[in-house]
């Protein structure tokens, strides 16, 4: 048998069997403002005969692990705690992963470089790919987890939730806006930077609780992210050699890194130390490793001969990093009711672990988690957030709550723009508010949205009730016994009020 | 392979992945990789089991490296 061609060289001679947009009027739907030089390159230099026989192999692991999981009843050996954080996260990343399938189509219609267009089918097939694994493993989750409630209606429950809106905020510029721009927020910031704190550390997290369908599935799905990566570096190569772009390129670094920071610090930092019982390490610490080291060290910092910086708000970051999950995650605590999943109080252990890796964080903390943890009875008739002063607004741009960076110092701002009351919840956010109302001011907050109502009819509405249609989906405690209903809830007697409308 | 190949490089066991990181360049030849395997190991095995990387990646049949130096001759042409 003739030896088979080398890749390199079916690669090279692909490419010349490239097509001019001349069969179709270019009429893109967003316009760009950079200038891109009809080069770029591809590291992977990606062919659909190695592609197809990857993603087979994938595949076959993945659905073999899954498997596997049913037999030794995986899914409740896993620690219970870790396991209700699954209910939110598998379909943010879902969001992430649909979004991204437009996002790579839209860049496949506009990016005039055979190289590159390969680069981006192959990654289109690759985030419907992501999608379906991640359904699958939410099927698995439902059919297996002993307490399923949530994992039913995980994907419309996100949506509908007051912080799981922060995924649409944060993954809709992946198909939004200028083609170059879309590839800096999806491939360089979003996929470089930030899913190696989400897609490989978060994993071993779940590992060491016990619970190994997810890093099974999302490892995996990591190995195509690493192609997607290199989408990006292959784009920001080719335009960063444009003096002209570098002004661009650096404001929608600025932008999209203090936008995905916003959202994945909080996403990845309380999932891995408020819903794990076991913690390989510190959040700051990996962002430290993965975000700074590895993303800013080794690659932006190393851009600066073309003139592009790394993010002027990498400092901010750094400060918010320390505390921003901790006021998020007690945050969530204080909503219960409002979630569909439930939350495992802190405890004796969990306390020790964070004072000692963040040192203070008893006095700041502690106190609500106090009280959080002798509210968790039905019988306590009260709830934490009737404690709180006022509630939060949440930010207009990244849909966090307004409690950033410390819930007891919040850097919030308000202010009125076209008749409207806004609040983001940072300098940074207002920043990016400004560049571009428009892109801001299209959504209701979402308190507005319930002003005025009862809290149980808020739940009703939000379908967040098991299908005894009382008992709450979400719960302060993991017990199976004691817990909720809708008509504890309409005992408080507590009307949802808009913070913004005072 | 790696230890002996390239023995500065500093691996960590993360529970569920090997962190391999080196100064400068980490490179994988399949050739030695198949027959350390006594079985043929593509690039495309590799690139299943591979799971993230940073740096510059260059990839052809004969093996993968990732590079410190992001600036390829590649790209300046």
């Amino acid at each position: 048998m003739a030896p088979r061609p080398k890749l390199e060289v079916v690669h090279a001679k692909g490419k010349r069997y490239d097509w001019g947009f001349d069969y179709a009027r270019p009429d893109p739907k967003f316009p760009t403002r950079y200038i891109i030089p009809p080069k770029g390159k591809d590291p992977f230099r990606i062919m659909m005969r190695g592609y197809a026989a990857m993603e087979t192999e994938k595949d076959n692991r993945v659905y073999g692990g899954l498997d596997s999981d049913v037999r030794y009843r995986n899914a409740n050996v896993a620690e219970p705690r870790f396991m209700e954080a699954m209910k939110f996260a598998v379909p943010a990343f879902t969001d992430a992963e649909y979004q991204a399938v437009t996002g790579a189509g839209f860049l496949v219609a506009s990016v005039k470089n055979q190289e590159m267009r390969q680069g981006f089918a192959a990654q289109m097939l690759d985030e419907v790919r992501h999608t379906q694994l991640e359904t699958g493993l939410r099927k698995y989750y439902l059919k297996n987890y002993h307490d399923p409630a949530g994992f039913d209606i995980g994907q419309i429950a996100l949506g509908n939730h007051p912080i799981g809106t922060l995924a649409r905020a944060s993954f809709q510029p992946f198909n939004t806006g200028d083609p170059v721009e879309v590839s800096m927020c999806l491939n360089v910031v979003l996929e470089t930077a930030y899913t190696n704190p989400l897609v490989v550390a978060l994993p071993q997290v779940a590992t060491v609780n016990g619970e190994h369908a997810m890093p099974t599935a999302f490892l995996s799905i990591q190995s195509d992210e690493s192609r997607h990566m290199a989408n990006g570096y292959g784009t920001l190569m080719c335009v960063v050699q444009e003096p002209d772009n570098v002004p661009f390129l650096q404001e929608s670094l600025e932008r999209h890194f203090w936008h995905q920071h916003m959202s994945m610090d909080t996403l990845v930092g309380v999932v891995s130390e408020y819903y794990a019982v076991n913690r390989p390490w510190a959040y700051r610490d990996v962002w430290e490793e993965w975000v700074v080291d590895d993303f800013v060290g080794s690659y932006m910092s190393r851009l600066s001969s073309f003139g592009l910086r790394p993010p002027d708000r990498l400092g901010e970051v750094a400060r918010f990093v320390e505390d921003m999950h901790h006021s998020v995650a007690i945050a969530l605590a204080a909503i219960w009711p409002l979630n569909f999943w439930r939350i495992d109080p802190m405890g004796p252990a969990d306390y020790e672990w964070f004072e000692n890796h963040y040192p203070g964080w008893t006095a700041r903390y502690g106190g609500l988690w106090d009280a959080f943890r002798a509210m968790s009875d039905p019988s306590s008739g009260r709830v934490l957030m009737q404690e709180l002063p006022a509630l939060p607004p949440f930010c207009q741009v990244c849909h966090v709550p307004c409690v950033m960076p410390r819930i007891d110092a919040p850097e919030t701002r308000i202010f009125d723009h076209e008749g409207k009351r806004y609040a983001v919840c940072s300098e940074g956010c207002e920043w990016i508010f400004k560049l571009n109302p428009k892109i801001y001011t299209g959504c209701a907050n979402w308190w507005e949205r319930f002003d005025g109502m009862d809290l149980a009819d808020v739940i009703l509405a939000l379908g967040y009730v098991r299908p005894d249609g009382k008992t709450l989906m979400g719960q302060p405690h993991l017990n199976a016994e004691r817990m909720w209903t809708i008509d504890d809830i309409r005992r408080l007697e507590y009307e949802v009020k808009d913070p913004l409308k005072a | 392979m790696v230890a002996e190949t390239m023995a500065d490089a500093k691996i960590t066991d993360n529970d569920c992945f090997y962190k391999i990181e080196r100064e400068g360049l980490l490179s994988f030849d399949m050739a030695d990789l198949s027959e350390r395997l006594g079985r043929e190991y593509t690039v495309h095995d590799f690139l299943v089991n591979m799971t993230s990387y940073y740096g510059r990646i260059v990839v052809n049949d004969a093996g993968v490296e990732i590079h410190a130096d992001i600036l390829p001759e590649r790209f300046r042409d």
